[in-house]
């Protein structure tokens, strides 16, 4: 068995990868250090609107109005002097302030709800228009309750709102698919790209071919290796996001190797082809990362390209990461089986034909 | 142009045969037509200066370059039909010869081997070089001379019948190269066909038991070099200095020893 060309390549290919501290620092300890440095960050916490209120009344009312606004789930509410809160507000660690004036609530004296028509000033950060409006419209939704209840006018309208995911879904469970994709690209497109081109320039390829090797055998050796380390790499990245931050792994794990294949299949050829393509380390890496890099802020790796405009969103359906992204996440998040996304399983098979017809033509020993 | 000298040694049948062959990069005829047959058991040299096609000669021969025309065969296998088979048969050092990095030097050499289907022992191989000090060492940490040396071992775990060796001492020094001559001198004494390419003249004529001068793609003559001397000296060439019964090379050997320095 050690004879066989092709399991000892493969072996030696395996031991050699090993060994190489780059190699093993660009495939494991990189992509894991930005998945602990963005899921310590927890970008989902800053989706909530921060709102500080000020209550000069300092009643009944006041309390149960500051209560109510607690209980929303998309503020996080401070409460303090009106000097601190303004003072808060220009500095950006509020998005809004609210001024509950010394008159809200019933008129002293009065026994029922005797209420004087009362205004709450509310001051927002003009620097930040999104979490104002969201502050704003929660707001006002949350005091027309109020007049509804106080006036007593029945709501002929009711908006019930229902959550669509079932799951607490926190941002680790976005951006944990989003690491392990970028993951296999900077692999399947750097680790080539660099070797291979470092072969062919020192003249290693060129040993090889005065021996009776296949070249198939040598290329194979060098795709087998590379394909174990994306799943490596997949299964340790997985595992720190799960077990470390807690996220969400809905679907079948082997499912989800399957897409780490693929799509490691995908930027292997496309490495091929810059490493044809390049005489010289130093034309290999612009090259890899132009083709990289767009994709790492394009397709949906750190944030959603939903904030993406219109154009760009179509465009950047077709990249081949945004496949392998969402392949993975559909899995990860929504437990779809690999029959649901079959449409991303066909843009990698597409693209992993076209990278191979490109590596074909490029592809040189010498 | 010369005819190719059929002389064979001991009657032997070529081991190498080599007709016609041509081959052109873009505006420069690197090969322009060399023939030659190499018998079984001979050391043979390409000489010339650089850029007078040896190695490119060379390089069809071992099947890693396909030559526009002629022919070339190497124990009776066409090498423009079966580059592989050729392959499998011959061992071949070239003039820069790399290999892979994150490996020993044993396990290059067993790697080598498994190429070529073969489990290979490397402490021989490594021992005939004085390399299996550095087995554990990776090629890369090796020093130029050592490079060299192991390039030489590589070329024999396939136990091949016909060794070709593109400048073998360039840039050793003069133990080294001695130790090289011992080496190739015992790889002829097993039966081994040697073909190499040299700068050095005292080399090829010391090993060779015949040389082919080349210049622009071509042989210009071929011959043992005691014939080629004589003839030089038959047309009446005298050198202007009359040599010394020492060299400055025997001077530093005396001086330096004769012991390999690099392990």
């Amino acid at each position: 068995m050690l004879t066989n060309p092709a399991i000892y390549l493969t072996w030696m290919s395996i031991r050699m990868w090993l060994r190489d501290r780059a190699a093993l620092f660009w495939t494991f300890f990189l992509p894991m250090v930005i998945m602990v440095i963005f899921g310590l960050l927890n970008f989902g916490e800053l989706g909530k609107v921060n709102l500080g209120i000020v209550d000069l009344a300092q009643n009944e009312t006041s309390a149960r109005f500051v209560e109510r606004a607690q209980g929303m789930e998309s503020l996080r509410i401070t409460t303090g002097s009106e000097n601190g809160e303004l003072d808060a507000l220009t500095n950006g660690r509020r998005d809004l302030v609210l001024i509950l004036p010394e008159n809200f609530g019933p008129a002293a004296g009065s026994r029922d709800a005797e209420w004087q028509p009362v205004a709450i000033r509310v001051l927002y950060h003009g620097s930040r228009p999104a979490e104002s409006q969201v502050g704003l419209s929660l707001l006002q939704s949350g005091i027309d309750e109020i007049n509804f209840a106080l006036t007593g006018t029945e709501r002929l309208v009711t908006l019930e709102s229902e959550a669509v995911a079932a799951r607490d879904l926190g941002y680790i469970d976005f951006l944990m698919p989003g690491v392990i994709g970028m993951a296999i690209m900077q692999l399947g497109l750097f680790s080539v790209a660099f070797s291979f081109v470092t072969m062919k320039r020192e003249g290693v390829l060129r040993r090889l071919l005065a021996t009776p090797l296949n070249p198939a055998t040598l290329l194979s050796a060098q795709v087998v290796t590379r394909l174990i380390a994306v799943m490596l790499q997949t299964l340790i990245l997985a595992s720190v996001a799960v077990f470390i931050f807690g996220a969400e792994f809905a679907g079948n794990f082997f499912a989800v190797l399957l897409a780490a294949g693929l799509g490691g299949a995908v930027f292997l050829a496309l490495g091929f082809a810059v490493s044809g393509w390049a005489r010289t380390e130093q034309q290999a890496a612009p090259l890899a990362n132009i083709v990289s890099l767009p994709m790492m802020f394009l397709s949906g790796v750190f944030f959603s390209r939903d904030v993406l405009p219109g154009i760009l969103q179509t465009v950047t359906d077709y990249l081949p990461l945004t496949f392998l992204v969402e392949a993975i996440r559909g899995m990860t998040v929504q437990g779809d089986s690999i029959i649901t996304q079959w449409p991303n399983f066909l843009g990698m098979a597409v693209w992993f034909v076209i990278a191979f017809i490109i590596a074909n033509r490029t592809f040189r020993w010498e | 142009m010369t005819t190719p000298n059929h002389q064979n040694i001991d009657g032997d049948a070529p081991i190498i045969f080599v007709e016609g062959l041509r081959k052109r990069y873009a505006d420069i005829q690197a090969v322009d037509g060399v023939s030659f047959t190499v018998s079984k058991g001979e050391v043979f040299a390409l000489l010339g200066p650089n850029g007078s096609g040896k190695t490119t000669t060379i390089e069809i021969i071992e099947g890693m370059r396909a030559a526009d025309s002629g022919k070339a065969t190497v124990a009776g296998i066409d090498v423009s039909r079966d580059p592989r088979a050729v392959k499998q048969v011959i061992g071949v050092q070239l003039q820069s010869s790399v290999f892979f990095e994150h490996l020993q030097l044993q396990e290059i050499l067993k790697m080598l081997g498994s190429i070529y289907r073969m489990k290979i022992d490397p402490e021989p191989l490594l021992t005939t070089v004085d390399l299996w000090e550095r087995r554990a060492a990776s090629f890369r940490t090796l020093s130029g001379g050592q490079k060299q040396r192991f390039a030489i071992a590589a070329a024999l775990v396939n136990d091949p019948s016909v060794v070709f060796l593109d400048e073998p001492t360039t840039g050793l020094d003069p133990q080294a190269r001695h130790l090289m001559w011992e080496t190739i001198q015992g790889w002829k004494a097993q039966g081994r066909t040697i073909v190499l390419t040299t700068h050095y003249m005292e080399e090829a004529e010391e090993l060779c038991d015949r040389v082919a001068v080349m210049d622009s793609g071509r042989i210009i003559t071929m011959d043992t070099p005691n014939s080629l001397i004589d003839e030089l000296l038959a047309r009446g060439f005298h050198r202007q200095q009359e040599v010394r019964p020492a060299t400055l090379e025997d001077v530093f050997l005396d001086l330096t020893g004769r012991s390999l320095r690099e392990f």
